[in-house]
């Protein structure tokens, strides 16, 4: 067990998607440049990937 | 290392002047990543990730349609659920990517530039900024600690324990309310302990991992379709921990679970440092 923290081990392993949503999406968390955009509003992008997970799970207002 | 890696941007592929997806940055100079035949690592929806460096900065990015983004929320849900997932995956292969090599900052799903030279930009006016967040983070790992309570398997059974009270095993015959109320106590009870035992738990592996962290940060609990853990998710946090401490924390946390009286843990990583990446701004440089 202790082998699956060894970092060259980290390519091969199938992660949770959760565990990648809690970091991705994760507020106020991940660097962001304030300059991006005019094309593609991030923030705009970000929120409606929330509300594709919160449609996805009606019943569950913060499923991941 | 047979050839010098290009300073600059990537000539393999060419700059097609459109928005450029930024999936993190990194200290320059940095090689393209390739995949594991030796092609560049496609990006999200399979476009080449190239690099843009400007100030010793990389920059990881691809070129992208802002359509395919856009059109979030607009198809059905398994379909939003898979793109949701492939950027998500892909994001990650290709902060990872360079994660192996040297310390990166990644950026924010779903970080969209009008252009390469935008990024370009960013990275100028943000280079103090980020050379100080990049040596703020070197060494440093981050490593997911999940903890969870299922039922403990001797209390899901109607065997009493010998110490505790026989919930409603020989009800009087006098008073059957009594003999309810009972019940109803133990139960409450044991509901009490399972809580108890549950907040220990997570005092324990906040108390044996922080000696090997230098910062902590709890996600919220994991609920729902896409939660596959044990049981309940008591605790869900980041670490942020020097890599030589990694297997330390790893067995600090881990001695702790005890599956078959309903406490389990789990660990996650290493990661790169999502979780305490401070945005950067070029105002901050």
């Amino acid at each position: 067990m202790p082998d699956e923290l060894l970092p060259d081990d980290v390519a091969p392993r199938q992660v949770a998607l959760i565990d990648l949503l809690d970091r991705l999406l994760a507020d106020g968390a991940v660097l962001t440049g304030d300059l991006v955009l005019s094309i593609a509003d991030v923030d705009l992008v970000h929120i409606d990937l929330r509300a594709v997970i919160r449609s996805i799970e009606p019943d569950h207002p913060a499923p991941w | 290392m047979t050839t010098a890696p290009l300073p600059d941007d990537d000539l393999d592929t060419p700059d097609t002047g459109g928005p450029v997806y930024l999936y993190a940055v990194t200290r320059a100079p940095a090689r393209a990543p390739r995949d594991e035949t030796g092609e560049p690592l496609a990006g999200v929806a399979d476009a080449a990730v190239r690099v843009v460096a400007s100030d010793r900065i990389a920059a990881l990015v691809s070129p992208v349609d802002p359509r395919h983004l856009e059109m979030v929320g607009q198809r059905p849900q398994e379909a939003e659920l898979a793109w949701l997932e492939h950027v998500a995956r892909t994001h990650n292969a290709v902060v990872e990517s360079a994660f192996r090599e040297t310390t990166v900052l990644p950026m924010r799903i779903a970080t969209v530039h009008p252009a390469e030279e935008s990024v370009r930009a960013f990275l100028r006016e943000s280079a103090d900024a980020i050379h100080a967040e990049l040596a703020r983070l070197d060494g440093l790992v981050e490593v997911g600690v999940k903890a969870y309570r299922t039922a403990p398997a001797a209390a899901a059974g109607t065997d009493a324990e010998p110490s505790g009270n026989p919930p409603a095993a020989a009800p009087r015959p006098d008073s059957p309310g009594r003999a309810y109320l009972e019940a109803r106590r133990a139960r409450r009870r044991a509901r009490a302990d399972a809580d108890r035992d549950a907040a220990a738990l997570v005092r324990s592996v906040r108390e044996a991992a922080a000696p090997h962290a230098v910062d902590q940060r709890a996600h919220r609990l994991q609920t729902g379709e896409l939660a596959a853990g044990p049981g309940e998710n008591i605790a869900n946090d980041a670490w942020l921990v020097p890599r030589a401490a990694l297997l330390e924390l790893h067995a600090a946390v881990t001695v702790l679970a005890d599956p078959a009286a309903g406490r389990h843990v789990e660990v996650t990583g290493p990661w790169a440092p999502y979780s305490f990446v401070r945005p950067v701004t070029a105002d901050a440089g």
